[in-house]
């Protein structure tokens, strides 16, 4: 009896395994018949080539919109000074958005609001539009008198822009696809759709530059930020202009991807077109780390890694070439033009939007002061320029 | 009452012992679909991505990439399927990963030698296992809200290391870039360290005593520590093997992302469950096993990249990792209970798993008994 019952319960075990695995694998042949399904179009496709040789005078075109972005300006893109007094009662609130390039934004705002005699408090936020309106609302509360956040939602903020806009507190921010209003709360704004294209443009060109006039190109995207999406368009329309002989790809990954199977599905979309030899990122600070090792361990030595944002270790890669270029994320740029924006303000003068400036970092140019950094001033003096501008020096 | 249990309890385990001087499986059982489905489904994936993708899934190239970009991971679930045999769930084991990371980075930037920054490194993790054990098993806090507790205590700690911004720097290229980069045949060191780990953990659970007690304490410590076997001991030092496997898969990784960052572990987390979990159904039918869990974290791969070389949409790698995880998770529970009414009224061996604090994780994390 006691084998009868042994033999059942190996029996009702084993049934219950191959239950199992009958459900396992049709779960599994129901998520790949799902994906098979689905739209296997995984990115807008750029340019394609024609069977025409390129002109020199496409790469000739490229290659002076590559010397003008490698090319690091001597003065700050602000030029009118402000006349009036400048408040010097301010206080400044810094909501940063959990990310090591926000993290830091906040920091660069500090020598310049000193100089104008603001006070300056960087509040911490893990960038979810909760605690960011909870952190703009407590800013308000505060006495804040002016409210940073970068690469605002605009629409995800209203309450608290409602807020500011009846306790009269100004609102700017960074890399928005919402256009600022200067007569409401939300009074200023840089680093638009239009920057990003041009940040497109540049590494666009760059490519053509660096491939002769005839490459392949993966772009690599991050949907979920939608003010990437212009960059992506600058790139494929200067290769469309600039190159008829290249080609490109979009490379759509999910931001939960980043630090884990990014460098994989670059890889995997690499070996689908073997021709690509070139790899664009548009947010390089959180794609970089570990493509070059996936890259090597593939064997795709020859492919050449371009982007957007830096970070110590994007720069360390640049400067050893493993990274052929980079356009900085504009820190400084940003940090001061809100600042002037703010005293234009405060002061009675007219706002003046400007655009940040653009740097595109190579090995040859890159400066040696990696450590620690995210940015560099475009302008070497930036600092002082515009403090001359505002009459504190 | 107590006697009967601990006579009962002691018989359990030594049939463990017997049966397995015993009931040495045929080539047939061993190749048999309830305990290898999940390698008849890796060959069924391996089949349909050869047709779906001809041009590049069925090379050795694939392969390669398959084994090398989740040997991270099969490190991480390695980690965790010591604990989980124990019966206790490790959730800072993916903050550890990070720790040991941006610790190890840190030191070697600031000049220390390599080899003395990842034994430092280590010892972190230790320390973060030692930590986790005393809170699970001396403080007898449940094992899935401490070591929560731990992992965010350590997230603070990664913050304070690096400011919360990424490390790196020209020594990561030197010396320190061939723990995880260096090359043997095309594969990464990683996947040599997955094989050595593996072997080590599969020796202790089938052919160790030791080993047989952590399965006893995970499937009923009530009487396992009736039957002698020292519960807590175990448990305490199933942390800190934890903990310590995934200090080196930390410094694996950061070695591989030529940076410490603080967010680096982060993504192992379901990853690593989602390979620990499948595994446990195969092989070993519901017990937490080194080769189970490597078929798993190959299996996903293989899926993941398929997918990815067919072009499939962004979102089928995640919807592929989460059905199959969730249908693992079925199959688990099914094989529990398959196997807890094929006991009918035969008194069990102690209480039942619901009773313990740590069944209530291990019942969702349907550990099956097995005698």
């Amino acid at each position: 009896m006691s084998g009868t019952i042994r033999l059942r319960r190996q029996a009702m075990r084993r049934g219950a395994s191959r239950s199992g695995t009958t459900v396992v694998f049709a779960v599994t042949v129901a998520a790949m018949a799902l994906a098979g399904c689905g739209d296997t179009d995984n990115g807008s496709s750029g340019s394609s080539g024609s069977s025409g040789g390129s002109s020199s005078a496409d790469v000739a075109a490229a290659q002076k919109i590559v010397d003008a972005a490698q090319t690091r300006p001597t003065t700050i893109i602000q030029t009118v000074p402000i006349t009036e007094p400048i408040p010097t009662d301010k206080k400044l609130v810094f909501l940063s958005c959990g990310v090591e390039t926000c993290e830091q934004t906040g920091e660069l705002l500090r020598p310049g609001a000193e100089a104008l005699g603001w006070s300056l408090d960087i509040v911490t936020t893990d960038g979810t539009p909760e605690q960011v309106s909870s952190a703009f609302s407590s800013a308000i509360r505060s006495g804040a008198d002016a409210v940073i956040y970068p690469t605002a939602d605009i629409a995800q903020l209203a309450a608290p822009l409602k807020e500011a806009e009846e306790k009269g507190v100004l609102f700017a921010t960074v890399a928005s696809l919402d256009e600022p209003d200067p007569n409401s709360a939300y009074f200023f704004a840089m680093g638009g759709p239009d920057y990003f294209g041009k940040v497109g443009e540049a590494l666009g060109a760059k490519v053509v530059v660096d491939s002769g006039g005839s490459a392949s190109a993966l772009y690599v995207d991050l949907p979920q930020f939608a003010i990437l999406t212009p960059m992506n368009d600058g790139f494929t329309s200067t290769l469309e202009e600039q190159c008829p002989d290249c080609t490109s790809e979009t490379l759509d990954i999910q931001a939960s991807s980043l630090g884990k199977d990014a460098p994989d599905l670059i890889v995997s979309a690499l070996r689908r077109s073997p021709d690509t030899k070139y790899v664009v990122l548009s947010e390089a600070s959180a794609m970089e780390p570990g493509l070059p090792a996936a890259l090597n361990a593939a064997g795709l030595n020859d492919v050449k890694i371009l982007g957007q944002s830096g970070s110590e270790q994007v720069y360390t890669d640049v400067q050893s070439g493993v990274v052929l270029a980079t356009v900085q994320p504009e820190g400084y740029s940003y940090s001061f033009g809100i600042l002037d924006a703010l005293a234009r303000k405060w002061s009675g003068q007219e706002v003046i939007p400007i655009e940040p400036n653009l740097l595109l970092l190579t090995k040859d140019n890159i400066p040696d002061d990696i450590e620690g950094r995210i940015a560099w001033p475009a302008v070497e003096d930036m600092e002082a320029q515009y403090l001359k501008l505002w009459g504190k020096s | 009452m107590g006697g009967n249990h601990s006579e009962e309890a002691g018989a359990q385990l030594g049939a463990l012992a017997t049966k397995k001087q015993v009931t040495r499986p045929s080539l047939l059982q061993a190749l048999a679909v309830d305990k290898i489905g999940a390698v008849y489904i890796w060959i069924a994936i391996v089949i349909v991505f050869s047709f779906w993708a001809p041009e590049t899934f069925p090379t050795a190239a694939t392969a390669k990439q398959i084994l090398n970009a989740n040997a991270v991971t099969a490190l991480a679930a390695m980690a965790i399927i010591i604990p989980l045999a124990a019966g206790v769930f490790d959730l800072s084991f993916a903050y550890t990963m990070t720790l040991s990371g941006v610790v190890v980075v840190k030191l070697i930037l600031g000049g220390t030698s390599v080899m003395a920054a990842i034994v430092i490194a280590m010892l972190v993790a230790v320390g973060v296992g030692v930590v986790n054990a005393v809170i699970v098993v001396v403080a007898k806090i449940d094992a899935f809200i401490g070591t929560l507790a731990t992992g965010s205590l350590i997230l603070a700690l990664v913050t304070m290391v690096t400011g919360g911004t990424s490390m790196s720097g020209a020594e990561m290229t030197g010396p320190f870039a061939k723990v995880g980069q260096a090359q043997v045949g095309g594969l990464t060191l990683p996947n040599v360290y997955v094989v050595v780990i593996a072997v080590v953990i599969w020796y202790l659970f089938e052919h160790t005593a030791t080993g047989r007690r952590l399965y006893a304490t995970g499937f009923n410590p009530d009487a396992s520590r009736l039957a002698g076997v020292k519960v807590e001991r175990l448990r305490f030092l199933s942390l800190v093997a934890s903990a310590t496997i995934a200090g080196f898969a930390g410094i694996v990784l950061s070695s591989t992302l030529g940076s410490g960052s603080p967010t680096a572990g982060v993504p192992y987390l379901l990853p690593a469950f989602a390979a620990a979990f499948l595994g446990a159904t195969q092989l070993k039918n519901g017990r937490f096993n080194s080769g189970g869990t490597i078929i798993a974290v190959l299996l996903l791969g293989t899926g993941t990249t398929g997918l990815a070389l067919a072009a499939a949409p962004a979102w089928s790698q995640s919807m592929f990792v989460g059905l199959v995880l969730i249908a693992a998770l079925a199959v688990t529970g099914l094989q529990r209970r398959s196997t807890s009414s094929s006991r009918g009224s035969q008194s069990d061996v102690g209480t039942a798993p619901a009773d313990h604090p740590e069944a209530g994780a291990r019942s969702s994390a349907a550990t099956t008994p097995q005698a």
